[in-house]
């Protein structure tokens, strides 16, 4: 049976539906130009479009005089999206092949189930030109920076080195890290559906900044030296470890910075975490007998003892309940208090040292910087150890004066040196001279504020005394004495406390010094761990003369006027004739305001 | 014979000239004076003809000007492109060049080629004082 329809009710349902029909298409296109307008947009834009991260170029280290001990390269990075790979097993041999590692490891890599794959991060540009040349689907290369550190081991504790991603992880590399890594830039492009560029798109390019460049105060030649001799003295001496510090004394500024064992910073990956400690700055150790010089430069400015005032000193001594012994047994002798220093008699210092008081004593140590961070901000940086008076063990007045129950670092002891050799000045030690900007412009680092810690007259008073611990007859460290130049130092043999903190297990070595000795222009740290013989005189001091000659050398440092010392009768005047000026003695800088006056008169524990 | 559609309706149309006017009354309004009037001397051929001609020249120009431009901005495009990527790898063997010579001036690299050539430390040093 055929339906049949009245012509207007048919009308009517087609125009039901046009209707419908147009409601929806109106609705949807409301929606999609209205509503969602933004969306679709974004969509669409996001199709079409590409931003890409523009990474910076990280900034480079240089020496003081520009030498380059860490800089980037563009390198190319060879990835793959293994879906577009045909023959991935052909894929990885020839691929392997080019890139010269093995072929089951990249085999596995095309094998991921992953639509990206690194094949090689940061290979030479030559290399990924071979693997570019193999024309294989689905593998793609890119330019990506890599740091590299042209000097190897070089002051590799110093500088410390940067991650695969170029992110600072240690050394100033971290420190500064911030600076040295510039600001990323970015790139929009409109793109075909082949993925290439569309030449009259969108194309919008925002450059990225480049990082700033370091210039340290190092030397790169005097580094190596020090880093020479200190590889010398740990393998003849059977050490440890150990550590040089050259510095400037009139500026602070750190002109070599050795430690041993070290790393090369091109390949991490293989060395332990030990290697990679900038043990001058961070590592504490009980400085022994070369922080006499603290005691002596405190006993000296408060007058409690003349370098001629002569003291009894037997072998050995009892403070509280212990006995304190000299390095070797000797009968009871008279001995200047300069004597007491050039044979760095134990039981002298402590006897000078009870006529300090505690208070006064931990005063003066305080005041050298124990206990402070010397203020490079090096990561992980130590301010030693130095306990509150009253906190000390009544055997304390025993140990503290000859440098035991106290910690410093290399870099603290070597910046006690520094504040005698300046004429009682003490000048904040640094690492870092100055910044470069992108666009080449030179800023200098801010130094620290300098303080004066004892007056110009104790300062030269005992650089005269130091000069008999490697001229006179009974010094301590003849092995410093360089030809033709007076040398004013102290060695250092002190035990070795346990990392577990209970007791003393093996010694440290040191000797620190300064020369010119009439005009101090270096001072030399020389601090070895555990070295066999224990005498710092026997193992640290060679390695001193050998940094130190060669860096007054390299500097064009002359010998200078000739310092008599303590003991000779004609005085501080130079043997050339002409009167020795005050050693870089500017007697015009104020006292550190944040050191309260020193304690006057105690009596002794 | 069969007559198609349009025969028969050709047959029951009335003819032009037999078509009559409604009835209006002739005295209702006065007839307008009619005349003959030329054709305008532009349009003597079919008419609209010149200007789809013009038209299609202008669009056609249009559309090859700017396929043109296309063309030479996308030449510039891949010059730009060739420019930028020569800039690159000379960027990078600048950089190369750079570590090659910081790698060979390292104190450390200097003092072995120095010691290749038989070079030796000083053994002392002399000062000579005015």
């Amino acid at each position: 049976m055929k339906l049949r329809f009245r012509p207007g009710l048919r009308l009517l349902t087609l125009l039901f539906f046009f209707l419908a029909g147009s409601g929806l298409v109106g609705g949807r296109l409301v929606q999609v130009q209205g509503l969602d307008a933004r969306r679709f947009v974004a969509l669409a834009a996001d199709q079409r479009e590409r931003r890409f991260v523009l990474p910076p170029q990280r900034g480079s280290i240089l020496d003081r005089s520009g030498g380059e001990l860490a800089m980037s390269l563009d390198m190319q990075t060879i990835v793959a999206n293994p879906r577009f790979v045909p023959d991935r097993d052909g894929a990885a041999k020839a691929i392997a092949a080019a890139l010269g590692v093995d072929e089951g490891s990249m085999r596995k890599k095309l094998g991921s189930p992953g639509g990206f794959v690194y094949l090689a991060r940061k290979v030479d540009p030559a290399v990924a030109a071979r693997v570019k040349d193999l024309r294989i689907p689905g593998v793609e290369t890119f330019t990506e920076s890599k740091r590299v550190y042209p000097a190897g081991r070089l002051a590799s504790q110093v500088v410390g080195f940067a991650g695969l991603d170029n992110e600072g992880l240690e050394g100033l590399e971290r420190q500064y890290d911030r600076r040295l890594r510039g600001t990323p830039g970015e790139l929009l492009i409109e793109r075909d559906p082949t993925g290439l560029s569309i030449p009259s798109g969108v194309h919008q390019s925002t450059p990225s900044q480049p990082g700033e460049d370091l210039v340290l105060t190092l030397d790169r030649e005097i580094q190596y030296q020090a880093q020479i001799a200190l590889a010398t003295a740990v393998e003849s001496w059977h050490a440890q470890a150990g550590s040089i510090i050259v510095m400037e004394p009139a500026t602070g500024d750190v002109l070599a910075m050795a430690n041993a064992p070290d790393f090369d910073p091109n390949a991490v990956g293989g060395s332990a975490g030990s290697d990679r400690r900038n043990r001058a700055v961070v590592d504490v150790y009980e400085p022994g007998s070369a922080s006499k010089v603290v005691t002596a430069a405190a006993a000296l400015e408060t007058g409690v003892v003349k370098p001629t005032d002569v003291l009894q000193v037997p072998d050995e001594y009892k403070v509280a309940n212990r006995v304190f012994h000299d390095a070797h047994p000797h009968r009871t002798e008279n001995l200047t208090f300069a004597d007491i220093i050039e044979q760095s008699s134990n039981v002298g210092t402590i006897k000078v040292a009870q006529r300090l008081g505690k208070d006064r004593l931990h005063y003066w140590l305080d005041a050298f910087g124990y206990g402070r961070k010397p203020g490079i901000g090096f990561p992980g940086e130590t301010g030693g150890i130095l306990p509150k008076p009253d906190k000390w063990w009544p055997t304390s007045m025993g140990t503290v004066p000859i440098g035991q129950g106290v910690a410093v670092s290399a870099l603290q002891i070597a910046s006690v040196y520094a504040t005698v050799a300046n004429g009682g000045v003490a000048v904040p030690p640094r690492l870092v001279d100055a910044t470069i900007d992108a666009s080449g412009k030179r800023h200098e680092a801010p130094r620290g504020e300098s303080r004066r810690v004892i007056r110009p007259e104790t300062a030269t008073t005992l650089t005269r005394i130091l000069l008999r611990v490697t001229e006179g007859e009974h010094g301590t460290a003849k092995a410093a004495a360089i030809p033709g130049y007076q040398v004013a130092g102290k060695t250092g043999t002190a035990q070795k406390a346990r990392t577990d903190g209970r007791g003393y297990q093996g010694y440290v070595a040191s000797f620190i010094g300064f020369a010119p000795a009439s005009n101090p222009r270096l001072v030399v740290a020389v601090v070895l761990d555990n070295p066999s013989p224990i005498w710092g005189g026997v193992t640290a001091a060679p390695a001193f003369k050998d940094v130190m000659q060669f860096s007054l050398r390299r500097l064009g440092i002359g010998p200078g006027p000739v310092l008599s010392p303590i003991a000779d009768p004609s005085g501080s005047v130079g043997k050339t004739g002409s009167p020795l000026p005050a050693p870089g003695r500017s007697g015009d800088v104020a006292p550190d305001p944040g050191l309260a006056p020193p304690p006057t008169g105690e009596t002794a524990d | 014979m069969a007559l198609s559609d349009v025969d028969l309706q050709a047959r029951v149309q009335p003819e032009p000239h037999h078509y009559e006017p409604p009835y209006e009354p002739r005295h209702a309004l006065p007839r307008p004076v009619l005349r003959v009037v030329a054709p305008p001397k532009w349009s003597k051929g079919r008419p609209g003809m010149a200007f789809v001609v013009v038209s299609a020249l202008t669009v056609g120009a249009i559309v090859l000007g700017l396929v043109v431009l296309n063309v030479l901005v996308a030449q510039k495009s891949f010059r730009l492109a060739d420019l930028n990527k020569a800039v690159q790898v000379e960027q990078t063997r600048s950089q190369q060049l750079r570590y090659q010579v910081a790698t060979a001036g390292s104190p450390d690299a200097v003092a072995e080629a120095a010691r290749r050539l038989g070079l030796v430390p000083p053994e002392r040093q002399e000062f000579l004082v005015k």
